[in-house]
């Protein structure tokens, strides 16, 4: 059994009772980002990130010069006013920082302005309510800009692991990925996602799940091969390699999410085509 | 150097305001931020590190500090050309989130009219008076000549009352071919820096130095008028007209105002600033093939062959063609039925 990366609660007890993992740890409090890093560093653990769950937008979050050196995943509503967050960009370019927003028109416009001035972002995509064309109008600016920019994600993931022989699961990048990722509470029970552990939607308590994998982790890992087996129109659309079913709107609409997953493995296909001729790597981080 | 259009509304309507035409055939228009983002990049993927933020009115776009802003923290000099009307509002925005930017970094050329020979309501100049005296040290005075018998008395005591910039951008009022906006004729160049010359003790006196903007023929400064400007000191004496690349808020790009129906393009089909202006230079060239000089002297002129001179403003020389148009044609068809020639 694969040891998952733990994405766990700040919890002295549970963590200091976890040994030899590498552990990522939630907190809702910018006074605890610090404690919480240490916390998990003298634990005999290796930090994977400090997640801030704020309420606040970015440019309200009491951003501190000494958190220079702990990677941080911020959680965020929005960014918040340009013009206050402008203040805060020289310290935030410093830090190593990925910016969590939902993909909201506002947001992928503030995430567009983020990579550019050097702050690494990360677009939360969820089937349903997605300017699929704004989103697009992203991913090639993430992915064509020619002007050096922060990487903002999924976009960047997907550029660098892309294979166009394989499907390509990016989950990771939101931490959801069955088979990398246990997110838990106080008592160690485990559930496969941020929003499923909120819920209580646990799948079994960790040193059982150690022990024998549920049927669930299997099911979750596979649960793009029933689009074929179910029929479903996403089996035969050309973005599936990447989309893999998973954002498939509830209204069955999917001619957004076509158009901007085949867009994005064409931009793909036109960029390894660059490289090949080229033939040399592109940077595409600041 | 490209200068930014922000939005294509005006608050103001100078009779000779070269921007009319283009402003008043455009949609109301504003950049958005993602052609912001865009076109900052392609300037710094084009080596350029200053950019200029025109209109219509600039400062009225929604997001102008944030955009101002912005580019700052992308490392460019930005500069502002504005008429410095706006509301209290705005120009609360400006001392607020602007204030402490350095002069070098951020700068603005307030474009002003002489109060008593272009007609403002009197709250306009309020307005105005109320900016240069929030932002007057970032602030350049600018003035356009569009009539030969301005009066430029009025700004030397604006650029000593709010501490402006002691440097004077002064144009030549272009005509836009074809439009009816008031300009310098070629003929009354001569007169117009004759004028400029009569104010030379008051430019010395408030140490106000001045750089002439494109469309000034050398040949109409005399020698003693030539070693004013270059007593003056440091001044940049431009006799030449190049492609002055304008970009609007919808990425169409044009060589000037004036110029703005000709060859007019989309931004994305060019890579750099570079491609831009050679392909507006070779339009500036197809109109001086065609339309050849505004003088006659201009043919043979030294200083035009040695490219000191341009011969006038491209604007200009279109201006004369586009008026000859019509009168060659009926020449020229009445000369080939006069020549009799067989078919």
């Amino acid at each position: 059994m694969n040891l998952r990366t733990l994405i766990c609660p700040y919890d002295p007890e549970l963590i200091n009772g976890l040994s030899n993992r590498e552990i990522g740890v939630r907190v809702d409090s910018a006074s605890l980002v610090s404690r919480a890093a240490e916390m998990v560093r003298n634990s005999g653990n290796r930090l994977l990130c400090v997640i801030l769950d704020s309420t606040q937008p970015v440019e309200a979050v009491p951003w501190e010069d000494a958190w220079k050196g702990i990677p941080i995943l911020l959680t965020a509503p929005a960014a918040g006013e340009f013009r206050k967050l402008v203040h805060k960009l020289p310290l935030l370019k410093t830090l190593n920082l990925k910016i969590y927003l939902s993909a909201t028109d506002e947001n992928i416009r503030d995430a567009r302005i983020l990579s550019s001035l050097g702050v690494s972002c990360v677009l939360r995509i969820e089937a349903g309510a997605v300017d699929w064309e704004a989103l697009t109008d992203l991913m090639t600016y993430a992915l064509c800009a020619r002007a050096p920019h922060a990487p903002i994600d999924p976009f960047d993931y997907i550029a660098r692991k892309y294979d166009a022989r394989e499907h390509l699961k990016w989950g990771g990048v939101y931490l959801e990925d069955a088979e990398k990722y246990f997110h838990l509470d106080k008592e160690k029970n485990v559930a496969l996602s941020a929003k499923e552990a909120l819920a209580r939607q646990f799948i079994g308590r960790l040193d059982e799940i150690e022990k024998a994998e549920p049927e669930e982790i299997a099911q979750r890992a596979d649960a793009w091969s029933r689009n074929f087996t179910g029929n479903s129109p996403c089996a035969t659309c050309e973005g599936f390699k990447i989309c893999m079913g998973s954002f498939r709107p509830e209204d069955g609409k999917t001619e957004g999410c076509k158009a901007f997953f085949s867009e994005t493995i064409e931009t793909l296909g036109e960029l390894y085509a660059q490289k090949d001729r080229a033939g040399k790597e592109r940077v595409w981080q600041l | 150097m490209a200068n930014i259009l922000l939005t294509s509304k005006c608050t103001r309507s100078c009779p000779y305001c070269f921007a009319e035409r283009e402003m008043s055939s455009s949609p109301d228009q504003i950049l958005s931020w993602e052609n912001l983002i865009y076109l900052a990049d392609f300037m710094a993927a084009s080596g350029e590190r200053a950019i200029s933020l025109l209109g219509g009115e600039p400062t009225l776009h929604p997001q102008f500090v944030d955009f101002v802003l912005y580019l700052l923290q992308r490392e460019f000099r930005v500069n502002v050309f504005t008429n410095g009307i706006m509301s209290s509002h705005r120009l609360l925005e400006l001392k607020e989130q602007l204030g402490a930017v350095p002069n070098e970094r951020l700068s603005f050329v307030c474009n002003l009219n002489n109060p008593e020979q272009t007609d403002a309501p009197l709250e306009q100049q309020k307005r105005v008076e109320e900016f240069l005296g929030a932002m007057g040290p970032w602030t350049q005075p600018g003035f356009n000549i569009y009539r030969v018998d301005f009066d430029l008395k009025f700004l030397f005591d604006l650029v000593n009352l709010y501490g402006m910039k002691r440097r004077l951008r002064l144009g030549l009022a272009h005509p836009v071919p074809g439009a009816s906006s008031a300009y310098i004729k070629p003929g009354e160049i001569g007169l117009a820096i004759e004028r400029l010359y009569s104010y030379r003790a008051l430019f010395e006196g408030y140490q106000l130095d001045f750089g002439p903007d494109c469309g000034f023929p050398l040949c109409k400064f005399s020698d003693e008028q030539l070693g004013w400007l270059y007593r003056m000191g440091g001044v940049d004496m431009r006799f030449k007209c190049g492609p002055v690349i304008d970009i609007t808020p919808d990425m169409s790009v044009y060589s000037c105002f004036p110029l703005s129906s000709l060859d007019r393009r989309s931004i994305f089909e060019f890579d750099t600033l570079g491609q831009v202006a050679d392909f507006f230079a070779e339009t500036h060239s197809k109109i001086r093939a065609e339309a050849k000089n505004i003088y006659p002297e201009c043919d043979g002129c030294v200083q035009m062959n040695k490219g000191i001179c341009s011969g006038g403003g491209a604007c200009q020389l279109l201006n004369i063609f586009k008026n000859e148009t019509a009168v060659r044609l009926l020449e020229t068809e009445s000369e080939l039925e006069n020549a009799n020639l067989p078919v």
